[in-house]
């Protein structure tokens, strides 16, 4: 699109004579008709939504989802009595902390490297960017098929290396480590792009500067480029953090949750509690639980966003 | 008066036989439109095979249009056809695992078909379960847990190809032996739903899973004890099996590619390891306990769901007549393996001819005699669920047999006690 | 003018970057590999595994279904961004910051936080299983509002006076002023709706129960999924390789704009 801005002068078919049907759009009248709808339909998939998971979280609700009775505390009860959904909170605090902290640091490495340098190998951007374009149902299907027992190329290739049989994603452990290593392998690039972006916002003369004063960069790391990256490195931690909580998708097509409920993450319960089990009473708490999370995460990325470059006072 | 009434009798005859030659007319027209849900992922020659068979059916039944949805997995299948019941949509029909009925009745979906079931001759075995008097379920596509072997690599082996393993004692021994070739001596699958194979373990320890009614299940049970030690010595003590978790879906790839003598999966497998396998298949019974074979049941039965019109009723129960007739049953169990449904698809002449040339496909028909219910329970995602992960977490060393039964049978009584 | 760096460090750090390339890349290439490398018998290039798999799933159904899906979404989300970020942007009225805590509530609210709500209301409405009830709840998007009233915002009020002076009225001003000043906002927000709704698996997993509404990121999920017999793995590999071709070659030929342009998604100055 040209930025460049037309000349204004009145064209041939100019300006159209302001008549009663012009002024009454320019009016205040037009403007709340024009927000209704919008305004409402955020209301119906959002505001209404958001207070009636809270409200059915503390209602019985039969088989089909109608509230049959007020249950007070008692599906939050139902919930942390059942010793899976205490797994399933221990897998993705492990998966979470996991995910982030290795994607973040990796992230930070490779938008240090990449940043500066003009002539990047075509191919490398490829090779590196390649996971984050594609869908997540699609990177876990390549995993799926790397990972899978005896006739994946990544048990042949442990294989060589003298560990026979590998199954990595029929141990929990390791399991959850391949969901790990998923999420670092799909989002560490995107991540980078948004730490490169930050890293533009230290000036090119302080970078001169920096590299002849303090050669091997470790005092500069600290010093001045942590201190410039901070908030957008809050965003993108939040961001990771939302990204990770959110996860299901390769839940669902590698594990199912499995082994012995081992790489059951907090999304993927909710959806066998209410899709599987029909269970609506947990899992209306445990979506109220979720709201509360992951707005004020969202709320967060926002924040640490506005401070940034996003103004909306 | 008298004239009178005749006057409006006739002119009401007229009138209902107007009414009735058009309903003719219009069914003659648009013919009674049938949704079936049908369980299988979305690649895989059953998808073909299925369509040919709704296809010649539609062909042979001008009034009917039966149009076939794939809809994944088992599990994938009765979740889609509870969600679509929730949003008042239901399918006409769907194939659904037999064990489904109980969660089925629980939603209020399902209508009786007592006459289909009374009047087929549907193997008694195949029948079951029936639950508050009524038939619910059909047998369409019905399997057991059988043992695959590969005959080649029992020869290689030193063993008889003829001979597969008889009970427990043997199935170890002959396994040792193919350990020996370096091959894996067994793969059982325990990923997903690992307690369809568990089952015929516990049943010839002495004890099924759950009574009869889907109240009550018996997972901590000597037998299922005695079972669960067994699969583990299988891989710890005697070294015949992979550790760790085996997905069903790489088992028979395994075997197909022969790095593994024997597995243990579903009858209805039987037509995609034959197409792929370059070598002799064999198909035997479960290895018994001690005595005496047993095995559990499995796959699909149709289901009509109460929301559907009374002509779509009629027409349904039509098509279901059709697909488990004598030549339609045969023709199935061909192309999958599955058990024909009635002994009579047996004495169809093509089919004959068929099992003599590949015996493998009577294994599970002549195991019927020998099978037991599969689980089936109210909640049952959630009661199975419990059972898989106790089981995987005792295989994967995380749990003793035990505590881990014990908890999986406290956390099932407690999904199961409103219903009892 | 920078200070030059030695070359071995410069050698060393190119080192690592082919070498995270190669990690990277390897697990897709290894799987473009398996779909058109004959097994077994067939050794050699093939296409027989793309067609196999392209004939078992209705792939060309699934993505008319993502087309239409994020189409429809880019343009509500686009023209209620447009004109709601304009007239928040533009006007002072009462309940003005209370029409924004809306918008701003959708961002801090993910959909998958009202799954079953969202799902419920889907449900009664009668629109399980199509895609308008995929798009319903998504139809407006708080930051496509957001980032249109920052862009209409940044635009200097003199050229809006310079316009009214030449005899246009507001409808004017908006089409000749600030349509086309916006075009950034308008790049980096179709970004984001493209990669975040072609990608979205959990909500059209549970809306959809037939081929007839689901988008190609479920239907690929479906190829994961094994039936009774067991699982087709070259098929599955293919079936990915039929949804990630066509996305890697536009990235290769765009790859520098496109990473560009994500990058431009979070810098909305």
């Amino acid at each position: 699109m040209s930025t460049l801005v037309k000349p204004l002068t009145p064209s041939a078919q100019g300006p159209a004579p302001a008549g009663p049907w012009r002024a009454w759009l320019a009016g205040p009248g037009v403007r709340y008709l024009l927000l209704l709808l919008p305004a409402l339909m955020v209301v119906a998939f959002v505001v209404y939504p958001t207070v009636a998971t809270v409200i059915h979280s503390f209602y019985r609700l039969d088989p089909v989802g109608r509230v049959t009775g007020f249950a007070g505390v008692a599906n939050y009860r139902m919930l942390f009595a059942e010793p899976v959904f205490l797994q399933v909170l221990r897998n993705t605090a492990i998966y979470a902390v996991a995910s982030v902290v290795l994607s973040i640091a990796l992230a930070f490495g490779m938008a240090m490297l990449l940043s500066g340098k003009v002539f990047v190998n075509r191919l490398l951007l490829l090779g590196i960017f390649s996971p984050t374009v594609m869908p997540t149902i699609a990177a876990a299907n390549i995993w799926l098929y790397f990972l899978a027992p005896q006739l994946g190329l990544f048990t042949h290739l442990l294989g060589d290396f003298g560990i026979k049989n590998a199954n990595l994603l029929g141990e929990p452990n390791t399991a959850l480590g391949a969901l790990v290593a998923l999420f670092v392998w799909k989002y560490a690039p995107y991540f980078t792009l948004f730490l490169m972006a930050g890293l533009q916002a230290i000036p090119q003369n302080v970078r001169d500067a920096l590299r002849t004063e303090d050669p091997h960069g470790w005092h500069s790391l600290r010093k001045v480029v942590l201190p410039i990256m901070a908030p957008m490195l809050a965003f993108v931690i939040t961001l990771a953090v939302i990204y990770a909580m959110e996860t299901v998708d390769p839940v669902y097509v590698m594990t199912q949750g499995g082994p012995a409920n081992g790489t059951n993450l907090v999304m993927f319960y909710l959806y066998q509690l209410g899709f599987s089990y029909y269970s609506w009473g947990p899992a209306a708490a445990l979506s109220g639980l979720l709201l509360g999370g992951l707005s004020s995460l969202s709320a967060l990325s926002l924040i640490a966003l506005e401070r940034r470059s996003f103004h909306w006072a | 008066m008298r004239s009178t009434r005749m006057l409006i009798g006739s002119a009401l005859g007229a009138v209902s036989l107007l009414l009735s030659s058009g309903a003719v007319a219009a069914q003659a027209k648009a013919p009674v439109k049938l949704s079936f849900d049908f369980p299988v992922g979305v690649t895989g020659p059953l998808t073909r095979d299925m369509s040919n068979l709704v296809n010649t059916f539609n062909k042979s039944h001008p009034g009917i249009q039966v149009t076939p949805v794939y809809t994944g997995s088992y599990q994938q299948t009765v979740a889609r056809v509870e969600t679509d019941i929730q949003s008042g949509t239901p399918p006409t029909l769907a194939v659904l695992t037999s064990t489904s009925v109980y969660d089925l009745l629980r939603l209020g979906a399902i209508a009786p078909l007592d006459s289909v079931a009374k009047q087929g001759d549907y193997y008694p075995a195949l029948l079951q379960p029936e639950v508050k008097g009524h038939y619910y379920g059909i047998p369409f596509q019905r399997s057991t847990v059988v043992l695959y072997y590969n005959k080649t690599l029992f020869k290689k082996a030193g063993l008889n190809p003829n001979v597969p393993p008889k009970n427990w004692t043997q199935l170890v021994s002959d396994a040792q032996a193919l350990q020996k070739i370096g091959v894996n001596g067994i793969e059982i699958p325990t990923d997903g739903t690992c307690y369809w194979e568990f089952a015929p373990y516990a049943i010839e320890a002495g004890q099924n899973l759950a009574n009869s009614n889907g109240t009550q299940v018996y997972f901590n049970s000597s037998a299922a004890k005695t079972a669960l030690n067994f699969w583990m010595d299988l891989s710890h003590k005697y070294r015949v099996e992979p550790g760790g978790i085996l997905p069903w879906a790489t088992v028979p790839s395994d075997f197909e590619a022969g790095t593994v003598g024997m597995i243990v999966h579903s009858s209805g497998s039987l037509a995609a390891i034959l197409k792929t396998a370059k070598f002799q298949v064999g198909e035997a019974f479960m290895p018994a306990d001690h005595s005496k074979y047993l095995t559990d049941l499995g796959g699909g039965d149709f289901f009509l769901f109460k929301a559907a019109s009374s002509a779509q009723k009629k027409a349904a129960l039509t098509f279901i007549k059709w697909m488990t007739s004598p030549a339609q049953a045969a023709t199935w169990s061909k192309e999958t393996g599955y058990v024909a449904v009635t002994p009579k698809a047996y004495q169809e002449p093509g089919m004959k001819k068929f099992v003599a040339a590949h015996p493998q496909f009577l294994v599970p028909a002549e195991q019927l005699q020998y099978a037991q219910p599969e689980l089936a329970t109210y909640q049952l995602a959630q009661v199975q669920d419990t059972l898989d992960s106790a089981i995987q977490s005792v295989l994967d060393g995380q749990a003793k047999v035990g505590p881990a039964l014990n908890s999986a049978q406290a956390q099932a009584n407690a999904i199961l006690a409103p219903y009892r | 003018m920078g200070v030059k760096r030695s070359p071995w460090r410069r050698g060393a750090e190119g080192g690592v970057l082919a070498l995270i390339a190669l990690i990277w890349g390897f697990p897709t290439l290894w799987v473009l590999y398996a779909t058109f490398a004959g097994t077994g018998t067939t050794a050699g290039f093939t296409f027989a595994n793309l067609i196999a798999a392209w004939n078992t799933a209705p792939f060309a159904e699934y993505t008319l279904n993502t087309i239409v899906i994020v189409g429809g979404l880019l343009l509500s989300q686009g023209i209620v961004g447009l004109v709601v970020g304009f007239i928040l942007a533009r006007y002072e009225f009462p309940g003005k910051s209370l029409i924004t805590a809306i918008f701003l509530l959708q961002i801090v609210v993910p959909v998958y936080a009202v799954l079953i709500q969202d799902y419920q209301i889907i449900q009664g409405l009668h629109l399980l299983n199509t895609r308008v009830g995929i798009m319903l709840p998504y139809a407006v998007s708080g930051i496509a509002v957001l980032a249109f009233r920052q862009a209409f915002r940044s635009v200097p009020r003199e050229l809006e006076e310079a316009a009214r002076l030449d005899g246009y009225d507001m409808l004017g001003v908006f089409r000749r002023v600030y349509l086309p000043r916006v075009g950034p906002a308008a790049v980096a927000f179709a970004v984001i709706t493209i990669t975040y709704h072609w990608t979205d698996f959990l909500w059209p997993l549970i809306v959809t129960s037939s081929d007839a509404a689901r988008p190609v990121v479920v239907g690929l999920a479906l190829l994961a999924e094994a039936s009774e017999s067991g699982l087709q793995w070259n098929l599955l590999a293919a079936g990915t390789a039929i949804v990630i071709i066509p996305v890697l070659v536009v990235f290769a030929i765009g790859t520098r704009r496109i990473l560009a342009s994500f990058a431009a998604t979070f810098d909305w100055h």
